[in-house]
């Protein structure tokens, strides 16, 4: 998680989870009160669905990603199949596919919305998402067409739990 | 106990009556009505579950169309649930080279040779490499829920298969390919992971031309691609480890492995019977069977589908510029493509002289965003010769 926020500087904040006392422990003192400040306004907690991805949302912006529990399951992911800037998807359809030791594993899109940004990193650089799959490897933005089904997803907690009972 | 081979051609020939959740799935071998397939896909999932016979079934294809097989499988995912049951499917295919979900056919296939040749080439849904298929080939999909994929117990049906019924030794490397002796490829992988249902399916050289396949692949790897690579491999046929191997035999004998799990505890007669009356069904990937199906073929058989679907990739060739234009010049340009579409045409080449230079881009910029095909070196050049705005014609290509 320290490795995270170290990375986690300016644009890529929102997509942290909101472990404040995190923050006095690795970021430098003069830095601190400007991440606070980024903290209080832009950081968003996470939401997770079943299918093992996750989504941010900022000021009506969804950022997705597939959650440590998904990238570990693929495996070695080799292609990312990222949705079109402007397409505009149903919460839960199909929106793109991960490559993983041969298999092309579909991507869903968590809420709907309208793509606005896809991350072009992940694209050229597929092993990203198993680096860093809440940080540098998150894979699109959406700006949400119904913002009320982020409260049905899961937040931290819950997704652990649910990764513990599905686990038994 | 029958033979193999009459367990074979009787799992081929005679007329089964597949029962699936109380509804006849065949009338005959080759008589399937619509409404029963329309009746399994649509209430699958609210059937009694005590009623289904068997948890296991194996579909057989009459169809050796790489784009009909494709097609059937593409819809039994979509359409299945496979909550109940496990299917798999055995098809095999006329001569084809397939390629995975993600990857270039320019790379991976030899494209002048296939046309000529009329073998076609087909982009699938799964990930993985480029394979070639003939009729010495057969393919095996193993369906399940996304829950219980597990390749590993998929393949170890296939080896213990040819370990008891051909005495061939087999094992499975860490990418899930078959391999027999110290590397000898017989089998190759891959699957399609979806949010309720998986397939995996592989392929098993039985006995392939395997000069044919070798001159298929020859792709052009000089392409620079984020694309999904195939992985060369030393490849054997399954019958130059045991000449009394055959397709048919095969079939019969990866057909029977693979159901018997589902009927352990029973007497071996009536096992045997129960195995013969439910376990299989020929099928014919058609619209008229399986409705919808036609569309599915349609796109998988569509020109943008395998090219347009293509990752971006950066191919460069050397130009020769005309002598009216340069004397003895000739210029490395590089095309970036996406989605089959030209992205961007750079010029590769140190030193190139300012007037010549001004003259690809210019061209280059008229080529954004029209088809790319291995012609467009060829259009760059010739299109020099032209005046302007003859050469700067979005519609010349």
């Amino acid at each position: 998680m320290a490795r995270l926020l170290l990375h986690g500087v300016g644009s890529l904040l929102p997509r942290l989870s909101a472990s404040h006392h995190l923050y006095t422990v690795t970021l430098l003192p003069h830095t601190l009160h400007r991440h606070f400040t980024y903290a209080a306004t832009l950081l968003a907690e996470r939401k997770y669905t079943e299918k093992h991805e996750w989504v941010a949302v900022e000021d009506n912006i969804g950022t997705i990603g597939i959650t440590n529990y998904a990238q570990e399951s693929l495996g070695d992911i080799v292609y990312a199949q990222l949705p079109e800037v402007d397409a505009e998807y149903e919460q839960m359809e199909e929106c793109g596919a991960l490559e993983s030791v041969k298999a092309a594993s579909e991507l869903y899109s968590p809420v709907s919305g309208k793509v606005t940004a896809v991350n072009t990193a992940v694209e050229d650089q597929p092993s990203l998402i198993n680096q860093s799959c809440y940080d540098e490897g998150w894979l699109f933005k959406l700006e949400l067409t119904v913002p009320a089904e982020i409260d049905e997803l899961m937040d931290e907690d819950a997704y652990k739990k649910f990764l513990k009972e599905s686990e038994q | 106990m029958m033979s193999l081979r009459n367990i074979a051609n009787m799992s081929l020939n005679i007329p089964l009556r597949a029962v699936v959740g109380g509804t006849n799935l065949l009338g005959s071998g080759t008589n399937l009505s619509n409404t029963g397939i329309v009746g399994c896909a649509t209430n699958v999932g609210t059937q009694d579950s005590s009623r289904i016979p068997f948890n296991r079934g194996v579909f057989i294809s009459q169809s050796t169309n790489i784009y009909s097989n494709l097609a059937f499988e593409d819809w039994l995912y979509k359409n299945w649930s496979f909550e109940k049951r496990n299917v798999m499917f055995i098809w095999q295919n006329s001569p084809c080279v397939v390629i995975g979900r993600h990857q270039n056919p320019y790379v991976e296939a030899n494209l002048q040779y296939l046309e000529s040749a009329g073998v076609p080439v087909v982009r699938r849904n799964s990930g993985g490499g480029a394979v070639y298929h003939d009729e010495g080939n057969l393919n095996c999909t193993f369906f399940t829920t996304r829950d219980r994929y597990n390749r590993k117990e998929n393949l170890e049906v296939i080896c213990q298969a040819l370990q008891e019924d051909f005495g061939i030794q087999a094992h499975v490397n860490h990418r899930d390919d078959i391999i027999i002796g110290q590397d000898f490829k017989v089998s190759g992988t891959a699957a399609k992971l979806g949010r309720q249902s998986a397939y995996h399916h592989c392929t098993l050289l039985v006995r392939t031309n395997k000069q044919q396949m070798k001159l298929a692949l020859q792709g052009d790897k000089n392409i620079q691609s984020k694309a999904t690579a195939s992985i060369p491999a030393l490849v054997m046929n399954l019958h130059d480890a045991n000449e009394d191997i055959s397709v048919q035999k095969l079939i019969s004998s990866i057909g029977r492995k693979y159901l018997e799990s589902s009927t352990k505890g029973i007497d071996a007669s009536s096992q045997q019977m129960y195995q013969l009356s439910n376990g299989y069904t020929l099928i014919n990937p058609t619209d008229d069977w399986f409705p919808g199906l036609a569309k599915v073929e349609a796109e998988l058989s569509s020109y943008s589908w395998l090219h347009n679907k293509t990752p971006r990739f950066t191919i460069t060739r050397p130009v020769t510029v005309p002598e009216c234009v340069a004397h003895n010049t000739t210029v490395n340009i590089a095309v970036q493509v996406y989605h089959g579409k030209v992205e961007d045409v750079k010029i590769a080449s140190q030193d190139v002289c300012p007037d010549v230079a001004d003259l690809i881009n210019e061209i280059g910029g008229a080529l954004k965003g029209s088809q790319y095909t291995p012609a467009i070196f060829n259009d760059l050049a010739s299109r020099m010769r032209l005046p302007q705005p003859l050469r700067n014609q979005r519609s010349v290509m």
